[in-house]
């Protein structure tokens, strides 16, 4: 009898996996601020022709308010979501740490961080709960757009207005610790702030510049400071018990394939900067942002925003890449 | 005598063969670009065959271009061609979507990555024409966004095609991997450089272009729902015999995924068309919109079935509930 109910329990638990291999699509909510015409959402089409590869098949559906996707995720209409890291964040702490100030400064960190996630031994800290990290994607850095290039120094940022994504706690923690004041916005009205001069700075990536016309905020006076205060990516969560297990690590190497392509929008978008908006911060200015954005990394930690290990692992990273830095003297990370 | 004929003739054929072989060209370029731009192109726009059209500024394009050599470039005729020329690429790039969908379905995997690579060169080639020109349309009069220039009413039809053509080639680019790098900040200077013609003449176009802008970005300043103005725009333009402004409506709400939004646009159009006839002067643009439009449900259709629209069914969906009020009981006639 005990082996009989045995024997049912295996059979019960083999059953789900059955019914993937008979059943069809999954369905992967994808955020693109321009819907099923944006480049999120067409690369979503490349990398679902990819995972078609390995036997999944995926039904993909465009949302261009990414609050909407979230809360369909939430409500199980979705089973997987492509969605921007800080709105994930929430779902695993690890990956979110890509996300953390000013931890990866470049393409390279960036690069190599993304290596990490795909070996083996990360692969269980990429699960928490009934989610999973589907893949992660780095869509370059988060710059600050100034309406006054004058006030470029970290001196002059306290008082400022600053467009802020009110969800997104890190970005609050370093407005507070810039002594700023918080304008909240999100990823489709802190342009607006900008160019209307209802806040006098605000975060952006560099892939924001043309399409919501982020220099008509810059004007004559205004500038950019080319210091990376965080690395924007877009991360897959996906709900665990919907997937074959071996989907996660198919579709996060899937989904790391594409990291040249963003690279490559990347630099073409920087190519598009009008030179005289460039603001490269000198060498002790430089410091003196590590030194504030490490601040704030190492206070995210001990408050369980960030993940310890993931960010003593990016500080290996860093340091391979300028050892010199004070930073791999002291090793608070 | 005949010597000197023979020196004329030869002086005469030297002359054409050279430099002065322009001052036959050059007169020539004027009657061509005259001709195309008055007759040829006119008369296709009061077409019926978007095949026709299609082929017609395909083949010709770079015939009536090559007068640019000897001449001014014909900027007016250039925004019509290329955009038409666009049309052509961006329909086999549409052709090829609805390949992909059905060998992505069947999980013919090698079939489905070929057929999407040869999808994103076809609207790189759209992308590529449509940008092109967008470029002789900012040559003509000036780069949209800034200062309105004065435009004739004429000058207004080609800045309508010149910006839309521009906007088509943004997300025609998007779709091929951003390989040709057409700029984009070009949907905001578009957005601002549509107000500068009359939205009224010009069949609620500026206004659905304008609603749809706010549509993605979610301009907080916006009093009204910009979906609601959006709708405004198109249910003014059922009522017209252009209705680009529904192509614009239906694009739209097919990118952001609103599903119910776009069926009822879809059904909107597809009545309009039937309760009023297309445009005479402009017949070629209201049918390249509704091809637009039907394009976007052939999309849906293979979706969900694996083949397109009906033949006739525009504004159907195949889970239409039928609404047939028939009160024959069969039960009833077949008891005896």
């Amino acid at each position: 009898m005990n082996y009989l109910l045995r024997l049912m329990l295996v059979v019960l638990s083999i059953l789900p996996s059955i019914s993937f291999a008979s059943d069809g699509a999954r369905t992967l909510c994808v955020y693109d601020p321009l819907g099923k015409n944006g480049p999120v959402y067409q690369l979503s089409k490349d990398y679902s022709a990819l995972m078609l590869e390995s036997g999944f098949k995926l039904t993909l559906r465009a949302y261009i308010d990414e609050k909407i996707a979230l809360d369909e995720f939430k409500a199980k209409q979705c089973d997987a979501i492509f969605a921007t890291g800080n709105r994930l964040r929430p779902f695993n702490r690890v990956s979110a740490t890509f996300e953390a100030m000013g931890a990866v400064p470049n393409e390279k960190v960036a690069g190599d961080v993304l290596k990490v996630f795909l070996h083996p031994k990360v692969a269980e800290l990429l699960r928490s709960g009934e989610y999973e990290v589907g893949g992660l994607l780095p869509v370059g850095p988060v710059y600050l757009f100034l309406s006054d290039r004058t006030k470029s120094n970290l001196d002059d940022w306290s008082g400022q207005r600053i467009a802020t994504l009110d969800y997104d706690r890190p970005s609050r923690a370093l407005v507070d610790e810039l002594g700023a004041k918080l304008v909240a916005a999100n990823s489709a009205s802190f342009a607006a702030k900008f160019n209307n001069r209802s806040v006098d700075a605000a975060f952006a990536p560099i892939l924001a510049y043309q399409p919501l016309d982020l220099f008509q905020g810059l004007a004559e006076k205004g500038g950019i400071i080319r210091y990376n205060f965080a690395f924007l990516d877009f991360q897959i969560i996906f709900r665990h018990a919907r997937f074959e297990p071996s989907f996660g690590g198919v579709s996060r190497k899937a989904l790391a394939g594409f990291f040249p392509r963003t690279t490559e929008s990347v630099k073409k978008a920087e190519a598009q900067v009008d030179p005289k908006y460039w603001i490269t911060p000198t060498k002790k200015q430089q410091e003196l942002l590590e030194n504030v954005l490490r601040d704030v990394r190492l206070s995210l930690r001990d408050k369980g925003v960030y993940d310890k290990t993931m960010l003593n692992l990016m500080r290996k990273v860093r340091c391979q890449q300028r050892p010199e830095a004070a930073e791999c003297v002291e090793r608070l990370e | 005598m005949n010597t000197l004929l023979k020196a004329l003739v030869s002086l005469a054929t030297t002359a054409l063969l050279s430099g002065c072989g322009t001052m036959v060209y050059k007169p020539t370029s004027w009657f061509v670009y005259d001709f195309a731009e008055n007759y040829a192109l006119a008369y296709t726009l009061k077409g019926n065959d978007p095949g026709m059209g299609c082929a017609m500024a395909e083949s010709t394009t770079n015939l009536l271009m090559s007068f640019s050599e000897v001449s001014s470039n014909p900027n007016e005729l250039a925004i019509g061609m290329y955009m038409m020329s666009g049309a052509c690429s961006e329909q086999r790039a549409q052709e090829l979507g609805l390949s992909y969908l059905r060998a992505y379905k069947q999980q013919n995997v090698s079939e489905a990555k070929d057929i999407r690579i040869r999808e994103k060169l076809a609207y790189k080639e759209a992308a590529s024409r449509q940008y092109a020109s967008y470029q002789f349309m900012v040559d003509e009069f000036g780069e949209p966004g800034g200062e309105c220039p004065s435009l004739s009413e004429d000058e207004e039809f080609y800045w309508l095609l010149g910006i839309l053509s521009g906007v088509q080639a943004v997300m025609n680019d998007l779709r091929a991997q951003s390989s040709v790098g057409v700029p984009k900040d070009l949907p905001m200077k578009a957005a601002r450089g549509i107000r500068c013609i009359d939205n009224e003449r010009w069949w609620q176009v500026p206004a659905a272009v304008q609603a749809s802008v706010n549509v993605l970005l979610e301009e907080e300043n916006n009093a009204s729902d910009p979906w609601q103005t959006l709708r405004d725009a198109s249910e003014k333009a059922a009522k017209l015999d252009v209705r680009l402004a529904h192509a614009i409506e239906i694009v739209v709400a097919d990118g952001a995924d609103n599903k119910a939004y776009l069926r009822e646009a879809l059904r909107r159009h597809a009545k309009s068309v039937q309760d009023v006839p297309r445009s005479k002067q402009y017949h070629m643009i209201d049918l390249v919109a509704s091809q637009q439009i039907t394009a976007i449900s052939d999309r849906l259709w293979t979706e969900a079935t694996g083949s397109r629209t009906p033949v006739g069914g525009l504004g159907t969906f195949w889970d239409d509930v039928s609404t047939s009020s028939s009160s024959l009981d069969v039960d009833d006639l077949l008891s005896d």
